[in-house]
């Protein structure tokens, strides 16, 4: 095992023992698939299926990550944004949608939104997106550097 | 007077007005009884023609004269009838052919008279009413006439007296002595006073005249016997008898003792008395003249007044200085003026005439030698008015004695127009005689023709002698028409002609066919026997001609019509086509809409599945792919599928027509088609609310597919007017919201769905239900999806689909009848 890959491990593992996420998502069935993956990466993935779930689940363990869909019934995601950027200007905030529509890219520079995926995502890139996020907000930089 | 046979009621009111015309100046000539009766004799003997007249005349209830026409009948029987046993008023004579009747006046019966064997018995009625009228007329003028008679008798009288006075006064002159036996024995009142009227000596009838014996007498002077208010005119009579040795004063008054007065005319004269000149005063008692008078003056009133009252004018003028004597209120009526009596006749009821008018008929009232003539009648438009009026002119006898013109005027103004019209009318007829152009033809029941007009001859070619007594079939019958002729003749004979007669075909002499028109009628006898045939040829050639170029020109409209017909259809057809095509359009978008909602559907489950698949990695990498993972990996995936599946089955099973009506749930109808397009609703970002009762159990009778394709074409309207209202304004993001409700009633459900989609122009909500109406653009508009929504709903489902806008939006209702289970 090189140097690299030894801090890479060590990056990993500081993330399982850290990172939480708040994922707001209102199709079950890609939200359970999604999880699994997540769930063995970091430490809590909290689960909503809109946006008002999610505003509450944040206000409450403040994640270090959120995820989210925009288009959910009972405050879609931009709304949830919105709130939670009034609580926390700093939280990065991912967005996963199946709208490739600019307007919501539009909405999502607005709030400072650092990632947007469309479905169907390609998981490798956005775990590889998330490990990145995470590394800068557990600040071992130096470490997890390439 | 003329009298005729027929009279309507304008005549005869002018025959009754030339009568009674005729009656006043019969009547009016009353200085003698004679020629009263006479002429009214002659009056009756023209109206009723009889066979004998029998005239009584009754003084105090006595006869006294007796005349008889024809004169040398033998009539004693019937007068003593008359005299002694007629107690009515009328009565019919014992021959039934006439009657008799009574004279009256105001004293009692002046005449009795009987008319018998009047020429027309039927009309007997008449006569006697007419004879009535007359006799009364007849009392009024004999009463007159005795009146007349007993004035002049007391004229005769009073100038008897008077010479007798002139005598006795004579007399007087030679001897006092004799003077004063005259005096006493004279008829008269006589007083004698010396120059200043105080009184010397007065007579036996002068002493009963004034009431005072003759010692009281000479006491007083002539102005104590009369009333003071005559005192004046008294004295100056006096003076003139002083100052002229005689003098009169007619209508004075003595005053009697006892007050009351006497009406005297007086006879005044100087005469020697005793040896001095002595006033002598003769007094007439003039009552009687007067009360004879009177009564004249009310005779003549009484006429005046039946004049006054006529419906005609009447007018009595002098004949010497044509001043107006009397005019009824007809004449003032008539010409508009009042103020007639004492003005010249001719300036006053006539205009323009510069004198006495040159067609004034005076001339003609009066013989040479000044006596009556008679009625002279005339017309003449009235130069005031303009009205024209028959004029019955004569001349009478005024009640002062002079002979005046009378005349009796009748408005014909009305006569003379209808007179006009009928001028112009009958000249119209003869001219519509003399332009006929219909032939005219008869025959008798055995078809011989009787009669026929040249203008049928002349339609035909041929003489009247050429024809006239033939049997049928007749020369100008068409051989080819004959069933149709004889069938005419049995119609009309049977009363089965038609209005418009019969069309048939007839010959010339010539052989050239002739269309004619034929009304025909049968000819019926005065016992109402049917004796033959009457018609009415019109020659109809042309019209026939025009006729069947008209067929000829229908018939090739008829041919363009059917060709246009043929163009019609095509064109229908090809709007038909249009109309499936776009039908088919519709279908496509529908199924390419289809698609991306099945798109749509899928992309959760294949989403999750490509995550599961690419999990299988992941789990390995950490050690957890054991059979647990794989157990549960088979089953959410197992889980997944069969989601897809089901996807496609919902959209084949919408895409499937109902066949037959079925009783169906309304909610869940909506909310499978909610379901089956809920991910394309939220990838275009539009919320739907679906509010209904917790009772989702209401049932509609109908074809359920059908059903969710109006739901869903309703709810893509609907998104359709969000996205584009979105795009009209960009600035701010609009939410998309459609708000479904289902509510129920006793006996019908309804179903709105309205959005924020902006509503529909007012000016085209009246016409979204029409076929290929749209606002869309034309890639997703067809026009067809309201249509068919409507139809299917109204059409086939018996409901009703409305539509309304509503605040930010629109609003479609469906109704529909529920189902109670």
């Amino acid at each position: 095992m090189t140097d690299k890959e030894k801090l890479k491990k060590d990056c990993v593992q500081k993330i399982k023992q850290h990172v939480t996420l708040l994922y707001a998502e209102d199709e079950t069935m890609v939200k359970e698939a999604s999880i699994k993956s997540l769930k063995r990466r970091f430490k809590e993935v909290y689960t909503a299926v809109d946006g008002k779930e999610g505003l509450g689940l944040f206000k409450k363990y403040r994640p270090d990550i959120v995820l989210t869909d925009i288009l959910m019934p009972k405050h879609n995601g931009f709304e949830m944004i919105k709130q939670i950027r009034e609580i926390d200007q700093n939280v990065p905030i991912v967005v996963i949608t199946a709208l490739p529509e600019d307007t919501y890219l539009a909405h999502a520079k607005e709030y400072s939104v650092q990632g947007y995926f469309i479905k169907p995502i390609k998981e490798e890139q956005f775990l590889e997106f998330l490990y990145s996020v995470s590394t800068t907000l557990i600040d071992v930089s130096d470490a997890c550097d390439d | 007077m003329q009298q005729e046979n027929n009279i309507n009621g304008h005549d005869k009111k002018l025959a009754d007005y030339a009568m009674a015309c005729e009656l006043v100046g019969r009547i009016a000539s009353y200085e003698s009884e004679d020629g009263v009766i006479d002429n009214i004799i002659e009056l009756l003997r023209t109206l009723c023609a009889p066979t004998n007249i029998i005239y009584i005349s009754m003084v105090d209830g006595q006869p006294s004269e007796i005349r008889t026409f024809p004169e040398a009948k033998n009539s004693e029987e019937v007068i003593s009838d008359l005299i002694n046993n007629f107690k009515d008023d009328y009565a019919w004579t014992a021959s039934g052919a006439g009657f008799r009747l009574k004279i009256k006046g105001r004293d009692g019966v002046f005449g009795l008279i009987e008319i018998d064997g009047v020429l027309f018995p039927d009309y007997k009625n008449h006569y006697l009413n007419l004879s009535l009228t007359i006799a009364s007329a007849l009392g009024l003028a004999i009463s007159n006439a005795r009146i007349y008679q007993s004035l002049l008798n007391a004229n005769i009288q009073l100038k008897l007296e008077i010479e007798k006075r002139e005598i006795t006064a004579n007399a007087l002159k030679i001897s006092e002595e004799k003077y004063r036996t005259l005096l006493d024995d004279a008829a008269e009142a006589i007083i004698i006073s010396d120059l200043s009227g105080n009184f010397l000596d007065l007579n036996k009838k002068a002493e009963e005249l004034t009431g005072f014996v003759k010692s009281e007498a000479l006491s007083l002077n002539y102005t104590q016997i009369h009333p003071e208010e005559e005192l004046k005119r008294t004295k100056a009579a006096f003076d003139n008898i002083i100052n002229n040795g005689f003098g009169t004063l007619t209508n004075a008054k003595v005053k009697r003792k006892d007050g009351t007065m006497i009406p005297v005319d007086i006879t005044g004269r100087v005469i020697e008395y005793g040896g001095k000149k002595v006033a002598q005063g003769i007094f007439k008692d003039i009552r009687e003249r007067l009360q004879t008078e009177l009564v004249l003056r009310e005779s003549h009133d009484r006429l005046l007044k039946i004049l006054e009252n006529m419906e005609a004018i009447v007018y009595v003028a002098d004949m010497q200085t044509y001043k107006m004597i009397f005019a009824n209120r007809y004449l003032k009526e008539a010409i508009g003026n009042v103020d007639i009596l004492d003005r010249l006749c001719w300036n006053t009821i006539q205009s323009g005439q510069g004198g006495p008018c040159s067609f004034c008929t005076n001339n003609k009232l009066l013989d040479e030698k000044g006596n009556v003539t008679g009625v002279y009648t005339w017309e003449f438009q009235n130069t005031v008015n303009k009205k024209w009026y028959y004029m019955q002119d004569r001349a009478i006898r005024w009640i002062d004695g002079r002979i005046v013109r009378l005349e009796i005027a009748t408005d014909i103004t009305e006569r003379k127009i209808l007179e006009e019209k009928l001028a112009l009318e009958h000249s119209f007829r003869k001219a519509i005689e003399e332009s006929v152009m219909a032939g005219i033809a008869a025959t008798d029941l055995d078809g011989r023709q009787i009669y026929i007009n040249p203008s049928f001859c002349k339609m035909l070619g041929y003489d009247e002698s050429q024809l006239i007594g033939l049997h049928p079939p007749h020369p100008y019958w068409a051989p080819e028409d004959y069933a149709h002729i004889r069938d005419a003749f049995r119609c009309t004979l049977e009363g089965k002609a038609p209005k418009e007669g019969f069309d048939l075909i007839f010959m010339k002499k010539t052989g050239e066919r002739l269309y004619v028109n034929v009304l025909m009628s049968p000819l019926v006898s005065k016992q109402g026997e049917k004796t033959g045939w009457l018609a009415s040829v019109y020659d109809i050639t042309e019209r026939k001609m025009l006729e069947d170029e008209l067929k000829t020109k229908t018939y090739i409209l008829s041919q363009l019509n059917k060709k246009l017909e043929l163009v019609v259809d095509d064109k229908i057809n090809e709007i038909r086509q249009k109309e499936q095509m776009l039908i088919q359009q519709s279908k496509m978008a529908a199924m390419g809409e289809m698609i991306g909602a099945i798109a749509h559907q899928w992309k959760q489950p294949l989403n999750a599945m490509s995550l599961n698949i690419q999990d299988i990695q992941d789990a390995y990498e950490f050690g957890e792919l054991n059979k647990e993972y794989i157990d549960k990996m088979i089953e959410t995936s197992t889980e997944q599928v069969a989601f897809m599946a089901k996807t496609i089955d919902d959209f084949r099973n919408f895409f499937k027509p109902s066949k037959d009506k079925t009783i169906f749930n309304v909610v869940n109808s909506i909310k499978e088609i909610l379901s089956m397009f809920k991910e394309m609703f939220k990838k275009n970002s539009i919320s739907i609310d679906f509010l209904y009762n917790k009772d989702n159990e209401l049932k509609c009778n109908g074809y359920p597919n059908e059903f969710k394709q109006v739901i869903l074409n309703l709810i893509n309207n609907s998104k359709d007017a969000i996205v584009a209202k979105r795009s009209r304004n960009t600035r701010t993001y609009l939410e998309g919201k459609i708000q479904i409700t289902v509510q129920s009633e006793d006996h019908a459900v309804a179903i709105t769905i309205s959005d924020n989609g902006g509503g529909i122009p007012e000016a085209v909500i009246e016409k979204i239900f029409e076929p290929y109406f749209t606002t869309k653009p034309s890639e997703i508009g067809t026009g067809i999806g309201l249509y068919m929504s409507k139809t299917i709903i109204e059409t086939n489902m018996d409901g009703r689909l409305t539509v309304r806008n509503i605040e930010g939006g629109a609003e479609f209702m469906i109704t529909m009848n529920r189902v109670m289970l």
